[in-house]
């Protein structure tokens, strides 16, 4: 509640300060100059851009035109339709240290605008060619001022619509050392692109155009949310891996989309950071996204994030760079928690969220309508078995979409149910196997390595082997933090002889192998007594299991790993179900049940994903059908 | 080969041997039926190797003797729809035809020859023992074996003979089923095999409806010689775990209950209980027997029942699927449960006395409990 309060005063003084209290550009004083962080503002054109495109929103702009040419190496163009600039205050507005942003050193504490240095159109203009035209709202006619290496050499009148239109041409061109850094054209059309990306997404109600010579780079029209934006940026295939995340504490709060592990880059390309708007480069705020991803993907693979922090104006100090691509927080622990936290919970299925009861299962709703219905069915496996625990993607929250729950794909007993199975009132939900109407299954098992199954809008394909290692390692974790686990007994107690090196690895872990249901006893000598092992565990093989366990252990412990980590990796992997293992219906209906009890059912401990959505979509197109 | 044979007798031969045809095959021969054809009987054969199924059909006209290796996948459903009249079967060069009437099939055939040379039985020792009552020890025995392909003993059920009891066990180490019953078996002295369950398999399907079974305890085999049919299967290689140790001498805390409604109580509760464990508690007070499940996701069921107990409270765990399988592989309408403690085998035996000596009960079953960590 305090934020909502904090960011709807922040974009109503953005906004204020665009339009009606819009104060003249003046010169800061001396003292306020010297507080601000000094440096390089321009480096390239990708920095003019931001600067630039910074200014028009400060400037309340709805539409954004960015036109390039050469990557903006030979002239970059930034034309809003914002506030506009006074013909008499343009000579001012080009100044250093001339602003209408923030009137004294006492605003420095507080900032709601991207701008407060007076500095950038100054910097720009000190190595370029650079024309300003613009008309102010209650001005009749516009004005225009030419500039080269930052001596005004023309002004006259203009007739320019309000907006503003900034041209910059020739940049570095008396500066030749600085030239010589700017890299490829490509590359620096690259960088462009991801600024106006972050900025676009930061500002869905916005519309930004970026041209490239003859050619459109980015096009997006405005719109109403950050879901739509993130369609519009990404593509339809992408937005169906992404999910939602918020979350706050006080004075913090923090919202925007992650994919789920079933979509992931290389690089970080795909991820954005913005404090109150502001794109900057955070090694704390990556840090915290990497950390919520850690046991979810593989080493090298990154998720899309787009994290969208607000933080009051006075808990982050932006004033730290010189173009301010880096901010500092009061309390970054607390950022860092809140982020990791945040996208864990969304990552996460399980009831335990729930600030959001679950809707009661509406049954036999739907399965026929919501077919043909490409938007809602992207909303894919997610908004499939799992969704019914969750509040979904925002998307797939719409009034006019159904729901998960009008699919009927979870059962009372959260019991995994494909799409078609008949949902018996009278039926067991833990014994029984689904079956289609026309009486087949509707689990498959392909090759005795992969299950099949149809959900609304997709086919899914999982890996029995890597699934069942996620429940293991997710199970033997909530065993280790303490949950009451049963332990089966065995008939035959399993004596295993260990070396002496197994011997004080399992004098060390026999807690924690308690815990995860192993019962053991020391019996004398290097023996080691059996009791009791976790129910259902495939590959018990006489105890050779625990033996490999142990080995995994001692090495783990060699190499300074964390041990725990090591018993849940080794034990998820020994005790999984292998590929080729034949399984029956009702055990493939349990390894489902299961998969979407995890918290990120969507890859093994190792990063390897367990299941995948082919989407009705993608079927149609490679059939040819659309 | 040419003859001809009554479409029910064929219908039911070609039931009898059918069940073995596997479909998917790497060897294309054992996906067919061995027919020979001999002055007045016809055989039919079929293998998969591991189990064997042999019958032969007396009520035959034999016009001309010869083998054929027919595919069962579109023979055996064609027989089965055609009326009950005479059949012509005749092989044609490569191909075998049937006939009824103006309903006719023509199959390819492979080479006969190309046929697994298929077990005889062996001169062993052999007894004799009614249909049903091997079927039942194989019923109440084999849902107990272990899946677990590391360990093949596991897989089969243990015989144990000496020259008056004949007892089966099974067990996939957390529960154990053991079976016997008295029967002249005509051994010398105690002999032990493991029997295939595949094997096993194929006697309880045949063997319910004939009156007597020969069984021949060959050194690498074991025959069934149910009339006209017989049964081979391979032993099992294997030690077999000594279950006699891990049979509970002193669990005297018996309970006396009703099977129908402790099956009906768990079948209610067990609605609530973790998918992973199965596990349902059953907590002892008195004459009261409290069942209870629940579940990770916060579910909780419980029911009661009345029982005949009169030891001191205690509470033990199962997985119900074990406890499911027990209750329908029982007889009578009660059944003694006798437990020790909730961490050690309790003992499961039909009957109506708690004094009763439940290890000498002819139908037993041990179950392990699942023990909550405390
Ligand atoms: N697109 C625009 N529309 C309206 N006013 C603008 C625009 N661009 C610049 N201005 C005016 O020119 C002034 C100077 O801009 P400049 O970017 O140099 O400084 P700033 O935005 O105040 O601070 P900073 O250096 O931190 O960006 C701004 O304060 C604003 O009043
Ligand atoms: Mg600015």
């Amino acid at each position: 509640m305090v934020c909502d309060l904090m960011s709807f005063i922040w974009t109503v003084s953005r906004m204020n300060l665009a339009r009606t209290q819009r104060r003249p550009i003046r010169l800061l004083d001396p003292e306020c100059v010297e507080r601000i962080a000094a440096g390089e503002v321009v480096e390239r054109p990708a920095s003019v851009v931001k600067e630039l495109v910074e200014n028009s929103l400060d400037a309340g702009a709805t539409r954004i035109l960015v036109r390039l040419k050469r990557s903006g190496l030979e002239e970059l163009v930034v034309e809003d339709d914002g506030a506009g600039i006074p013909g008499r205050e343009l000579p001012l507005a080009v100044e250093r240290h001339a602003t209408s942003k923030i009137a004294g050193s006492g605003d420095l504490m507080a900032i709601y605008s991207y701008g407060f240095r007076g500095e950038a159109l100054a910097a720009i203009a000190s190595v370029s060619r650079m024309t300003v035209r613009s008309r102010s709202a209650n001005e009749d006619i516009g004005a225009r001022i030419d500039i080269a290496g930052g001596r005004i050499e023309k002004r006259e009148p203009d007739g320019r619509h309000r907006g503003t239109t900034i041209v910059v041409r020739d940049l570095f061109f008396n500066t030749p050392a600085r030239k010589a850094f700017l890299r490829s054209e490509q590359s620096e059309r690259r960088a462009v692109a991801q600024v106006i990306t972050s900025m676009a997404l930061a500002h869905p109600a916005v519309a930004f155009t970026l041209r490239n010579d003859d050619s459109v780079v980015i096009d997006l029209s405005a719109a109403d949310d950050l879901e739509t934006r993130a369609h519009a940026v990404f593509g339809a295939a992408v937005a169906t891996h992404l999910r939602r995340f918020e979350g706050e504490t006080e004075g913090l709060r923090v919202e925007g989309l992650v994919s789920l592990p079933t979509y992931t880059r290389g690089n970080r390309t795909g991820q954005h950071f913005l404090v109150n708007r502001r794109v900057i480069h955070d090694k704390g705020m990556s840090g915290a996204v990497y950390a919520a991803f850690r046991d979810v993907l593989p080493a090298g693979r990154f998720a899309l994030a787009l994290v969208f922090l607000e933080v009051g104006p006075a808990r982050v100090d932006v004033n730290v760079h010189p173009t301010k691509a880096e901010v500092r927080f009061r309390d970054e622990g607390m950022v860092h928690e809140l982020i990791r936290h945040s996208i864990r919970d969304a990552l996460t299925l399980g009831r335990e969220r729930g600030e959001v009861a679950p809707a009661p299962p509406r049954r036999g709703a739907s399965s026929s309508e919501g077919q043909g219905e490409p938007h809602v069915t992207e909303a894919d496996l997610l908004s499939g078995p799992t969704e019914g625990y969750d509040r979904g993607p925002a998307w797939s929250r719409r009034k006019e979409s159904p729901t998960l729950f009008d699919d009927g794909q979870v059962a009372e007993g959260g019991t995994f149910r494909p799409q078609g199975a008949p949902v018996d009132p009278g039926m067991d939900p833990g014994m029984a196997i689904p079956t289609a109407a026309a009486g087949l299954p509707l689990f498959w098992q392909l090759h005795n390595t992969f299950i099949l199954t149809q959900i609304r809008g997709a086919l899914v394909i999982v890996d029995q082997h890597n699934s069942h290692e996620r429940i293991l390692y997710n199970e033997g974790q909530k065993a280790l933090a303490g949950q009451a686990v049963a332990s089966q007994q065995l008939l035959f107690p399993a004596t295993l002889e260990l070396n002496a090196a197994e011997l004080a690895t399992y004098e060390v872990h026999q807690g924690d192998l308690e815990k995860m249901a192993f019962r053991t006893e020391p019996f004398g000598g290097n023996t080691v007594l059996v009791r009791g092992i976790p129910p259902e565990l495939r590959n018990w093989n006489d105890g050779a299991l625990l033996r490999d366990i142990l080995a995994d252990l001692g090495d783990a412990g060699r190499s300074g790993s964390d041990p725990r980590e090591a018993i849940l990796a080794s034990y998820a992997c020994h005790g999984a179900i292998r590929a080729g293992e034949k399984l029956t219906l009702p055990e493939m209906q349990s390894l489902m049940d299961r998969l979407f009890a995890t918290e990120v059912p969507y890859s093994c401990p190792h990063g390897r994903p367990t299941l995948i959505r082919l989407g009705l979509s993608e079927l149609e197109r490679r059939f040819g059908r659309r | 080969m040419k003859i001809q044979v009554q479409q029910t007798d064929l219908a039911r031969a070609l039931g009898a041997v059918a069940n073995v045809v596997s479909s998917k095959t790497t060897l294309p021969i054992l996906s067919t039926i061995l027919f020979e054809a001999d002055k007045d009987s016809l055989t039919l054969s079929a293998t998969d190797l591991d189990v064997s199924v042999v019958t032969r059909l007396s009520e035959v006209q034999v016009e001309k003797k010869g083998k054929a290796a027919v595919p069962a996948a579109k023979f055996v459903p064609f027989v089965r729809t055609l009326p009950s009249d005479p059949v012509k079967i005749q092989l044609s060069g490569e191909h075998v035809s049937v006939r009824s009437g103006k309903a006719r099939m023509e199959e390819p055939c492979m080479a006969p020859e190309d046929f697994p040379a298929l077990p005889k039985v062996e001169d062993a020792e052999a007894f004799e023992m009614p249909g049903p009552v091997i079927v039942e020890m194989i019923r109440n025995s084999i849902y107990a074996i272990s899946r677990d392909e590391t360990r093949p003993a596991l897989q089969g059920v243990l015989w144990e003979l000496t020259p008056k009891r004949f007892t089966m066990v099974a067990t996939d180490g957390h529960r154990l089923a053991r079976v016997h019953r008295e029967v002249k078996t005509g051994v010398k002295e105690t002999r032990k095999l493991i029997a295939s369950s595949a094997g096993l398999q194929q006697v309880m399907r045949l063997a319910e409806a004939v009156d007597t079974v020969k069984i021949y305890l060959g050194e690498h085999q074991l025959s069934f010689e149910m009339g006209d049919t017989t049964v081979h299967t391979r032993l099992v290689e294997g030690v077999f775990p000594n279950y006699e140790q891990v049979i509970p001498k002193g669990n005297e805390r018996r309970v006396v209950c009703d099977r129908e409604t402790l099956a009906g109580r768990i079948r209610r509760v067990k609605i609530s209980a973790d998918r992973v464990t199965n596990q349902v508690r059953f907590g002892l007070d008195g004459t009261q027997l409290t069942l209870a499940a629940s579940g990770t996701e916060g579910s909780r069921a419980e029911d009661e029942l009345e029982v005949e107990y009169g030891g001191e409270p205690i509470l033990i765990g199962f997985n119900h699927n074990y406890v499911e399988d027990v209750l329908k592989h029982m007889r009578g309408e009660n059944l003694v449960i006798a437990l020790d403690r909730p961490d050690s085998a309790a003992i499961f035996v039909p009957g109506e006395d708690a004094k009763s000596d439940v290890l000498a009960s002819e139908d037993l079953c041990l179950l392990m409990p699942l023990r909550l960590n405390d």
